[in-house]
């Protein structure tokens, strides 16, 4: 990255890091929301409830517009580093093979495609539940919402393919995003590791498992 | 265990700063497994030059792992498949007999290729010119022990102060990032007090120095340490943007 442009590669790190923090901290309160929906008594109650709250929360534009601002942070500055730094090697080898065994398809090698995959997920997860462009039925609960949408087959793929390439791509960037941050003591970076591991895990098979469900086994 | 071994080498032939390059093959009979990879290539150039062929233009200096000159990468690894082991240290027993060895330049583009296998690593001179120093008067060399500094500390300084500046980790990392060298030169002198009074100036002017360059940016894939022939810890790279983020908050900088 050439030096004029206005922040250094390291403080560009310390965004990026800071940026992805920030959305591992949104995917967790989403997840948990959406766990509500494996209680189906009362017609899903608590699920209803937990979406009529978070709609009715006064401060949730205000929520909606710094997710935004951070998404685009993220996306804009990764791909930018990304851009840069391809740029730093113009012509390539023509043998390569890692010291650590990792293959060209390991995690920290593709953040850009998971992180691409993820956002054309995100795009249509927004365009189905947030904007209703392709269902819009009325008198529908948040509930019956969601599982229509789930049971839409091109929905129900990307929902399953998508939450699974972010936790690949939280699995490398859970704990790399400490690091951006100086944070990386060797006892630390241990332990950062395995909840990133099993962040990441979590968060894949949590979303995941929804479309699964509904489209497979709740017929 | 044979004593000798044929091997094919397909070699990066280039002659010079910014024209093309193509691989050579050329087969090799009879190699020693005991010679190293550099004496290897001497006997290389060797019979290159006795049929009126231009030899295959490498660095090397030192030949015992010290100076940093010799850096090839061998078979897609930076100093070829041995770990903390710098090119000239690597020895032909580690090869088998009927390989085929691919040998390249470092690929990056503040590291042009001069010719054949030698790159220009200048811009680590540049780096380091631009804050790897101690420019205020640290006085006579003092008494042993007059300054106390813990054995840690003075060991992971000492550590750090291992590079020898080969550019292995860039040849290695995925972004061509330089992240690696610059933070082993910025921590082995933070660590120490000699290097302390002038430790903000220097972190934001080496990295400075470094995304002038044009090297690309750490994404933590800690490959830089894994292709390092002094073992050089990726935590340097942590502890730098530690050294960085104090830098910018206590002020005083200049770029
Ligand atoms: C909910 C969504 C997302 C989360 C939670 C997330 C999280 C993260 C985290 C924690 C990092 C590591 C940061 C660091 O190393 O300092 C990261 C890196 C990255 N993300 Fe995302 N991300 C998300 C979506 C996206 C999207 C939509 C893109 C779009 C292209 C993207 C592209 C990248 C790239 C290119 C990197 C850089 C990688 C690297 O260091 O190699 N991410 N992300
Ligand atoms: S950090 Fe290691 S690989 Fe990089 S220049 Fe120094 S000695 Fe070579
Ligand atoms: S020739 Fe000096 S390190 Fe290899």
């Amino acid at each position: 990255m050439k030096g004029n442009s206005a922040l250094s590669s390291v403080a560009q790190k310390l965004v990026i890091g800071i940026s992805g923090l920030l959305l591992c901290g949104f995917v967790a309160a989403h997840l948990a929301g959406n766990l509500l929906l494996y209680i189906t008594d009362g017609n899903y109650k608590a699920f209803n409830e937990y979406a009529k709250n978070l709609h009715d929360f006064a401060l949730l534009p205000v929520i909606e517009i710094g997710l935004l601002v951070l998404f685009l942070v993220h996306i804009v500055l990764t791909l930018w580093m990304q851009l840069q730094s391809s740029k730093a090697r113009p012509e390539g080898y023509a043998v390569r093979k890692s010291k650590q065994g990792r293959g060209a398809v390991a995690a920290q090698n593709i953040m850009h495609l998971s992180g691409l995959v993820v956002l054309a997920f995100i795009l249509l997860h927004l365009a189905d539940l947030r904007f209703g462009l392709r269902f819009n039925e009325d008198g529908l609960s948040p509930a019956q919402t969601v599982l229509q949408v789930l049971r839409d087959p091109v929905s129900a793929m990307f929902y399953t393919i998508g939450p699974l390439l972010l936790g690949y791509h939280l699995f490398h960037g859970f704990q790399s995003s400490f690091q951006s941050l100086g944070l990386g003591g060797e006892r630390f970076m241990r332990i950062v590791k395995i909840v990133g591991a099993v962040f990441a895990v979590v968060v894949a098979v949590g979303f995941a498992s929804l479309p699964v469900w509904v489209t497979l086994l709740r017929k | 265990m044979s004593e000798s071994i044929n091997v094919t080498l397909k070699v990066w032939r280039q002659s010079g700063p910014g024209e093309p390059g193509r691989f050579e093959t050329y087969p090799l009979e009879n190699v020693s497994t005991h010679a190293s990879f550099l004496e290897m290539l001497d006997i290389l150039n060797q019979k290159l030059t006795n049929t009126g062929k231009e030899p295959v233009a490498f660095d090397s200096d030192c030949r015992e792992g010290i100076c940093g000159s010799c850096g090839l990468m061998v078979d897609g690894q930076a100093h070829g498949p041995d770990t903390e082991t710098a090119t000239c240290q690597l020895h032909m027993r580690r090869f088998s007999d009927g390989d085929t060895i691919t040998i390249e330049p470092w690929r990056a583009r503040p590291f042009p290729v001069l010719k054949d296998l030698v790159v220009d690593r200048s811009a680590f001179d540049r780096i380091v010119e631009a804050g790897g120093y101690n420019s205020i008067n640290a006085g006579n060399a003092p008494d042993a022990n007059a300054i106390l500094i813990p054995k840690d500390r003075a060991e992971a300084a000492m550590d750090a102060a291992a590079c020898i500046g080969c550019g292995a980790c860039v040849a290695a990392c995925k972004n061509a990032s330089a992240m690696l060298f610059v933070s082993a030169k910025v921590m082995h002198f933070a660590r120490l007090p000699q290097g302390d009074p002038e430790r903000t100036t220097r972190v934001s002017r080496m990295v400075a120095q470094m995304d002038e360059e044009g090297f690309g940016s750490c994404t933590n894939t800690t490959e830089c340490e894994a292709a390092c022939p002094k073992g050089i810890s990726f935590s340097n790279i942590v502890e730098l943007r530690r050294e960085f983020v104090r830098a910018q908050v206590t002020g005083r900088t200049s770029r």
